[in-house]
């Protein structure tokens, strides 16, 4: 207690000082904690997207062998009637998992009757669609069971045809045993994959009508959403093991397994939050250090003084060392109420920005990560310590003959 | 009874490549309840023989005895807590420390004793009164004058009841008037409590107040004389 006075009253002492070192350490505090919470709300949008917004769930079951081979002979590697009614109920008996639905995925070409292009389309059961994407579902609406050859297109394909919504148009393709096929497909509504590689491909269609294309009853995979993100693994084994129990030969793929992109993202970002981090702490750190140095530079002469009247080595060494803890976590505090006050500022901003090879505007949000904050401050705070610490620890080396004529 | 000895003590300093002989072979004894003023020009060594006494300073050979223990080979932290336990030090800049008051200051040394705070804050009130200070107990050093800093200094030198009260030319910074008090003071205090000094000094007017002059010239003991 009685070091922690001497270091609260030399912090008011030098109070201009303390004061550019707190804001530094502040500020240092409040940049990573931003950019930390930034990178975390990106992520966890980036996630949300694609197991939401792209569909791609929680989890999803192939037949085994699907990833290597699913491409070359799909029609191998298609779950009949039977197996998806058997793996819907197996996995929806497990109380974490909200949904299970079947998918098929199919490519094409199609036509508005005077120009032809590619297409890419996946076939969903509109109702547990619904449920998968939830708010993701374009304002016009979703799919409707009642009517199978209303599908959805991406705004880039139907601009290219020149489709609108009512517009018809016809698929075209092969079916699993090699026969040509055509549908018909009537135009619901437009909607924006969010990415400028798939805006100009993409089809969403009820199931049955997929299967219809592809002349078959089955599904490629099935996509299983869950309540929680947390649950993933604990799914994901009891899903293998129960499968494994009544003979069915599948494999599971987590949601970040199926998007590369996810990975890059996050490797890049958290390339980028290390470089920032590194330079704001060195930053902090040195002007603690500058600060400590000067002020036992200063106070020379009251080392001296009090090893005299009976302080050893290491009463000095923790008394500026308190010094440099307290200014730390005076820093600390700053960059926290810093930190959350500009929160609130961005998230009344309402500031949106569109992200590389995006197609659509997304809001700038900042996550608040308490338990980030709580071990930064600690580490600030250590670092802080430990930079008052090493001049102390000179200071207190020296003679206290010398000390006490220091001028 | 002797509170310390010293025994053909010699100090050497290497300032660059000359060496310089601060104390040639002082041998001297210090008995409870003495006044000893140390005597000597600027460069005689009178800072380096209290320095050595006080334990904040090493001989370069000769041996130290403190209550009969000799201290030379003592690691820091003993010698430490010995100047805690039984030195007490005034020196001729105050050295108060400037964030704390004066009773903050004077219960500075029994707080590194780790006395409680309550209990040093009695003691250093009634050390303060003994000097004259309890008006000024709140006052921060630079609220003070240079008399009343020394005597504030005083009392953190007597607040742990030392054995031997060191003081390196307590009067130099003061004017006579300040001088004269503060001498006032040391002698009442070695007299009513038996407080024992030993103080350096190169001011003529204040030996004639002592009970032993030790005069030293060129870092010997040239005259030791009991008034």
């Amino acid at each position: 207690m009685m070091w922690l006075k001497f270091a609260l009253r030399n912090i008011y002492k030098n109070r201009r000082r303390s004061a550019a070192t707190i804001l530094a350490v502040a500020l240092g505090f409040c940049s990573i904690s931003l950019f930390h919470g930034y990178t975390q709300e990106t992520y966890a949008g980036v996630a949300t997207s694609i197991i939401h917004g792209g569909g791609v769930g929680h989890l999803t079951v192939f037949k085994k062998g699907f990833s290597e081979r699913g491409r070359l002979e799909p029609e191998k590697y298609l779950f009949n009637q039977q197996e998806i009614k058997q793996i819907q109920t197996l996995v929806n008996a497990l109380p974490q998992v909200m949904l299970a639905t079947p998918r098929l995925n199919l490519s094409g070409l199609i036509s508005n009757g005077k120009t032809s292009t590619i297409f890419l389309a996946q076939g969903v059961v509109p109702d547990e669609d619904k449920q998968l994407r939830g708010e993701f579902i374009s304002k016009e609406g979703g799919l409707d069971s009642a009517t199978p050859s209303a599908v959805q297109m991406a705004s880039d394909l139907a601009t290219i045809l020149e489709l609108e919504a009512g517009d018809n148009a016809v698929i075209m393709g092969n079916t699993f045993s090699g026969m040509v096929n055509a549908l018909d497909v009537d135009v619901r509504n437009t909607y924006n994959t969010g990415v400028d590689a798939t805006n100009d491909k993409f089809i969403r269609m009820p199931l049955a009508h997929a299967q219809l294309f592809y002349d078959t009853q089955g599904a490629d995979k099935l996509v299983v959403l869950l309540d929680d993100i947390q649950h993933i693994s604990t799914v994901k084994s009891q899903i293998q093991t129960l499968a494994k129990q009544q003979g069915l030969d599948i494999e599971i793929k987590r949601w970040d397994e199926l998007a590369s992109f996810y990975h890059q993202l996050k490797a890049m970002f958290d390339m980028i939050f290390l470089f920032i981090f590194t330079i704001v702490i060195v930053v902090a750190v040195m002007s603690v250090i500058n600060t400590m140095s000067m002020t036992v530079m200063e106070r020379t002469r009251e080392i001296g003084t009090l090893r005299a009247i009976g302080v050893r080595r290491s009463g000095i060494k923790w008394l500026f060392s308190v010094e440099g803890g307290v200014l730390g976590s005076l820093g600390c505090t700053l960059g926290i109420v810093m930190t959350i006050l500009i929160h609130y500022l961005i998230k009344s901003m309402a500031l949106t920005f569109t992200p590389p090879s995006s197609t659509a505007e997304v809001t700038l949000n900042v996550q608040l990560d308490i338990g980030f904050m709580l071990i930064l401050s600690l580490l600030l705070m250590l670092l802080a310590l430990l930079s008052a610490f090493f001049p102390a620890k000179r200071a207190a080396k020296s003679t206290i003959v010398d000390a006490l004529g220091h001028v | 009874m002797i509170i310390t000895e010293l025994k053909d003590v010699h100090k050497r300093y290497h300032l660059g490549e000359t060496q310089v002989k601060a104390l040639c072979g002082v041998s001297l004894s210090i008995a409870e309840g003495d006044l000893i003023a140390v005597w000597g020009a600027s460069g005689s060594g009178k800072s380096t023989l209290l320095n050595i006494i006080g334990l904040i300073d090493e001989p370069s050979s000769g041996t130290l005895k403190l209550n009969g223990h000799e201290v030379g080979e003592m690691p820091d932290n003993v010698k430490t807590d010995l100047r805690s336990r039984y030195m007490g030090f005034i020196f001729q800049n105050f050295n108060l420390m400037p964030i704390l008051t004066a009773l903050e200051n004077v219960m500075l040394p029994l707080q590194v004793q780790g006395v409680s705070a309550a209990e040093a804050k009695e003691k250093a009130l009634n050390c303060l009164q003994s000097v004259g200070m309890e008006r000024f107990a709140l006052h921060r050093p630079d609220k003070l004058s240079g008399g009343q800093r020394q005597r504030v200094a005083i009392a953190r030198g007597l607040v742990t009841e030392p054995k031997l009260l060191i003081c390196d030319e307590p009067t130099a910074n003061l004017d006579f008037e300040n001088a004269e008090r503060v001498m006032d003071l040391m002698c009442e205090l070695n007299q009513k409590r038996g407080i024992t000094f030993l103080f350096s000094t190169h001011d003529t007017r204040l030996i004639d107040r002592v009970k032993r002059i030790v005069y030293l010239e060129d870092g010997t003991i040239v005259k030791d004389e009991r008034a």
